[in-house]
């Protein structure tokens, strides 16, 4: 074998494979679904109200969001075992009845708790930021030190469950998204938190979005007509009245 | 001894063991009871190829498997060469490789058709060439390398190394210990271009830059391309390395996705050469005639597979080794040195390591294991003046202590009178605690198995 045949080859691959990092990376953004973005405050993003996450999930579907960031504001971060969610099959029997479990989740097991678990699942969003009181933050920061992977700051925690990126912090502590995000707020922060006191800090991080769904979070139990009442307290705060819903739904491109 | 054999016979030889091979794997192969994990692995084939998602099943290691095994779900349906098939395939064609491989390391046909036949009958090799999941995978891809680098060295044809390079992509892409023999393939092509290049320093340095290009560089490249689906999800490449590190510090620290309902010491490396072996895998399928309706008897639906390592065999490995590296050291024989290098490198981190390595891994080092206890008792049976008598005994004794291993990997266990007790007791004893006790109809209560068997650790 000849040096120069060594070096074309040589230069051929490394080119092929600068080639396949650029085209992997462009693919990879490239799924992202996102629609027109602004500040929360702007008005060309989609506004919505809603009355329990199910309804916010059925949004974010017919909408064609996919691969986003969703910044997720609630009064605790709901756990549950996913591996309990589809019992283990009993009979196994050829030909095997298999399914997507992405798409059997969505449709049998959609809930309050399962949300943010089917809407990773189903690619709608691929990684969670979450901002929580202090004491649920330091409840999970004591929970993510049993686990395998995750980090502790002065600002916020990282944890990743089966390699999907999840960071929590307190309103205080949020220091913005680097890219434009899907915002859900629960009604039920407020039970610990003022919807100004919200507002003005995500104001200051700077956020992003394309998509602000505010959900009454319907028969959850921390729930009460007060924080209800601050939910559109804040609603009103970024251009959207209550009772003047639904708004616009534009597809995301 | 004698080693006239012809090229033409070896390979008539080899295909007839390869045909044993595969007769081994398929047999009654739509009868053995499908298992958690032969299921999971399916569903995690179809989670991950379509919604890039990891898991169910072992989601902290690569993912070629899920991708290979849904395209044979969609080729060949969900009967059981769709699931296993590809297990089935890559198990099969190991013996062949093992052979081919083993001709070249010592230029010895005969030790090359011991080897193969060794390989093809053990019990380990055939549990898992009859399973889903991906161990096997682990033999096959580094072998195949391995017999890709050969074919590059005797031709000088680049085209065979960049099939080298893309089979260990794929055995990288299969699971991390892939990257073991990869390292020692490519010192070898290192020393061996430094020894050719003697006095031509421009030469030598593009010769170092093409092997680590095809060697390191391909294998990388095509580890990447198996992430396309996971890609999919909107993730960039910035966000790739967090990824590896996430699989890594589970992989690192692994002690099971379970806790394994029986007692499960048995997950030290050092031991699989040592003392007699067994890689364990009970599990639940109540699976009956009528659809499911009624729940058939406990031990009706309870299967246990029993990969038993074959002492006759696996008990020489250490032997085997220590006389491969003398004979490498001593005669300065580089594919001596090879194996014993592809064995050590790839063997001592798993005996080294803190964390629990269950048996399944052993497929990793088993083929390089094979080949040197081929060479040794071929080498030992040529100190008597009878030489191919005591082989003949030897191999026969083999085949003997393998009949009745293969009746446990084939999951035929509990078919058997004595071994049914033996195994209910020693196995499933918590798993009958938590199964419905009474033969009746099921119902959505107690359809679900609580426990049943667990996903393979490693």
């Amino acid at each position: 074998m000849t040096t120069r045949r060594c070096t074309v080859t040589c230069l051929i691959i490394v080119l092929l494979t600068a080639a396949a990092l650029v085209v992997l990376d462009r693919f990879g953004k490239g799924c992202r679904k996102v629609g027109p973005t602004g500040a929360i405050q702007s008005g060309q993003i989609v506004k919505k109200m809603a009355d329990d996450p199910k309804e916010a999930y059925r949004i974010w579907r017919n909408a064609g969001y996919q691969g986003r960031t969703i910044l997720y504001v609630a009064d605790r971060w709901e756990s549950f075992d996913p591996g309990e969610l589809i019992p283990a099959q009993m009979f196994r029997a050829y030909p095997l009845q298999l399914y997507n479990t992405a798409k059997l989740l969505e449709d049998e097991h959609l809930s309050g708790v399962t949300l943010l678990y089917v809407a990773s699942m189903n690619k709608i969003i691929r990684r969670i930021v979450a901002i929580m009181p202090e004491a649920e933050v330091a409840r999970l920061t004591v929970a993510a030190r049993k686990t395998k992977d995750y980090r502790v700051s002065d600002k916020e925690l990282f944890v990743s469950r089966q390699a999907f990126p999840r960071w929590y912090s307190t309103g205080a502590n949020f220091g913005g998204v680097e890219e434009p995000v899907l915002l859900y707020v629960g009604a039920s922060y407020f039970k610990h938190a003022e919807p100004e006191e919200l507002y003005r800090q995500l104001v200051q991080a700077g956020l992003h979005t394309d998509c602000v769904i505010l959900c009454n979070e319907a028969g959850k139990d921390s729930v009460s007509a007060k924080e209800v009442a601050k939910l559109n307290v804040f609603a009103r705060l970024i251009g959207i009245s209550p009772s003047e819903q639904p708004h616009r739904t534009v597809p995301a491109s | 001894m004698n080693n006239d054999m012809t090229r033409q016979k070896t390979l008539w030889m080899l295909a007839l063991i390869t045909l044993l091979a595969l007769f081994l794997n398929c047999f009654q192969l739509g009868s053995q009871p499908v298992s958690e994990d032969d299921y999971y692995v399916a569903l995690s084939a179809i989670n991950y190829t379509e919604s890039g998602q990891l898991g169910p099943t072992m989601w902290n290691h690569p993912c070629l498997r899920n991708i290979i095994v849904y395209w044979f779900l969609r080729a060949f349906g969900t009967g059981v060469l769709g699931a296993k098939g590809v297990s089935l395939l890559l198990g099969t064609l190991c013996t062949p490789l093992i052979g081919l491989v083993t001709q070249r390391l010592f230029k010895n046909n005969r030790i090359a058709l011991i080897a193969a036949l060794l390989w093809a009958v053990d019990a380990m090799v055939i549990d898992f060439s009859r399973q889903g999941i991906n161990d096997i995978y682990l033999a096959f891809f580094p072998l195949a390398a391995i017999y890709l680098f050969f074919r590059f060295r005797e031709s000088g044809n680049q085209a065979w190394l960049l099939g080298s390079g893309i089979c260990f992509g794929l055995g990288l892409a299969s699971k991390w210990s892939s990257l073991f023999p990869q390292l020692v393939t490519f010192t070898l092509l290192v020393v061996s271009i430094h020894k050719e290049t003697k006095g031509f320093l421009s030469q030598r340095l593009v010769r170092y830059g093409h092997a680590a290009v095809l060697l390191l560089l391909v294998p990388l490249l095509v580890y990447l391309l198996t992430f396309i689906p996971w890609f999919s999800r909107g993730y960039s490449l910035a966000e790739w390395p967090a990824l590896q590190w996430s699989m890594y510090r589970e992989t690192s620290q692994h002690v099971g996705y379970k806790p394994k309902p029986w007692d499960d010491r048995d997950n030290k490396a050092y031991k699989w050469f040592v003392v007699p072996s067994v890689f364990v895998d009970p599990f639940m399928n109540m699976d009956s005639p009528d659809g499911g309706k009624m729940l058939p008897k406990f031990e009706d639906s309870a299967t246990v597979v029993l990969g038993v390592a074959n002492p006759l065999v696996w008990l020489l490995v250490l032997p085997a080794i220590g006389f491969v590296l003398r004979r490498g050291i001593r005669e300065r024989d580089e594919g001596a040195l090879y194996l014993a290098a592809l064995f050590l490198i790839t063997y001592l981190p798993f005996v080294l390591s803190p964390r629990p390595i269950w048996m399944n891994t052993s497929l990793t080092v088993l083929p390089y294991a094979i080949m040197a206890v081929a060479c040794f008792v071929w080498s030992l049976a040529g100190c008597f003046r009878r030489a191919q008598l005591i082989l003949a005994l030897y191999l026969l004794a083999v085949l003997v202590v393998a009949s009745p291993l293969y009746l446990l990997a084939c999951g035929k266990g509990m078919r058997i009178p004595v071994m049914k007790e033996y195994l209910t007791e020693k196995y499933l004893v918590q798993i009958k605690k938590t199964m419905p006790t009474e033969t009746g109809t099921v119902t959505p209560e107690n359809s679900a198995a609580p426990a049943g068997n667990l996903t393979k650790d490693n």
